[in-house]
């Protein structure tokens, strides 16, 4: 697309350039409702998509961790999404050894540059349990209603990991965020 | 006895047992009524204090902000108030996101059952 630039952050892969068995996409239009509905139709989806491929895969850990992944970046796309024109995506693949889960939405263009600094910090960092104590405790100190906790938890406790596209088109961003779950890593508790 | 009931989710407190079951996934802005309730809660200064997240089937990234801070970190400045969590194995959730919070505070017991 013209006027376009692209940058990409960890490790991105496109949907296309992925040898899956299946996949499943969900789009919601939602410039007239309301966020508190698209809140609630969020949690109905990840749960659905959770049981999904609970199902598919015959996996118990997959649907809890799963059901989180797709809240969270749901959450956050709900967030973020510009007023007005406010459109998410979320398209889920499912390979041999992973399970890739995409959230795409329209964003300002100029909340990016926060917003890849703190990307930058995510996959930079070598201790996310330090950052998620220092972030409880600035959060407390500060008095802040941010947690900034979703993309943190995925990491530290989900096992997943995190890449992003970010597509500058004009004053809009269009924010994919990936995030990629390990199929058979996990082993049973 | 205390008690807080919204979509879902159900919090009651009564002698130091503080009860939080159902699913949490609430808006941030929507976890002010249980951010009062927590102070309430610590503003009665019990010697001890449990949090029973047993039946507490799903708890998002917001929620997990708001026991961090305004109940676990808001507690730890209450002089020997011992402090327990009793979770539950049957959440994956919970056995991966819990045992984290030991770096939290100084004294947290947390049990598994």
């Amino acid at each position: 697309m013209n006027g376009s630039d692209t940058t990409v952050f960890g490790d991105y892969i496109e949907p296309d350039a992925v040898d899956y068995e299946g996949s499943l996409t969900f789009s919601i239009k939602a410039a007239y409702i309301e966020k508190r509905v698209v809140w609630k139709s969020k949690d109905i989806t990840a749960e659905f998509l959770g049981n999904f491929w609970e199902n598919m895969l015959e996996n118990q850990d997959i649907k809890s961790t799963l059901h989180f992944v797709c809240a969270e970046l749901m959450e956050n796309a709900v967030y973020h999404s510009m007023a007005g024109d406010y459109m998410v995506r979320i398209n889920l693949c499912f390979s041999r050894e992973e399970l890739l889960v995409y959230v795409m939405n329209i964003a300002e263009a100029a909340k990016m540059e926060d917003f890849k600094i703190y990307i930058r910090t995510l996959l930079e960092t070598e201790n996310l349990q330090k950052l998620f104590i220092k972030r409880m405790k600035e959060a407390k100190k500060q008095k802040s209603s941010k947690s900034q906790l979703g993309l943190i938890t995925i990491l530290k406790d989900r096992g997943a990991k995190l890449a992003w596209k970010i597509e500058h088109i004009q004053d809009t961003a269009a924010v994919t965020t990936l995030a990629r779950i390990p199929v058979k890593g996990k082993e049973p508790l | 006895m205390m008690k807080l009931e919204g979509d879902g989710f159900q919090v009651t407190y009564e002698d130091g047992l503080l009860d939080i079951s159902g699913k949490l996934s609430l808006m941030l802005e929507d976890y002010a009524d249980l951010e009062e309730f927590f102070e309430k809660v610590i503003g009665s200064e019990p010697s001890e204090l449990t949090v029973d997240i047993r039946d507490l089937e799903y708890l998002n990234s917001s929620g997990i902000k708001t026991i961090c801070v305004g109940l676990l970190l808001e507690a730890d400045e209450i002089e020997d108030m011992q402090m327990k969590i009793l979770c539950s194995n049957r959440y994956t959730w919970q056995k991966e996101t819990i045992p984290t919070f030991e770096d939290l505070v100084d004294h947290l017991e947390i049990r598994f059952e």
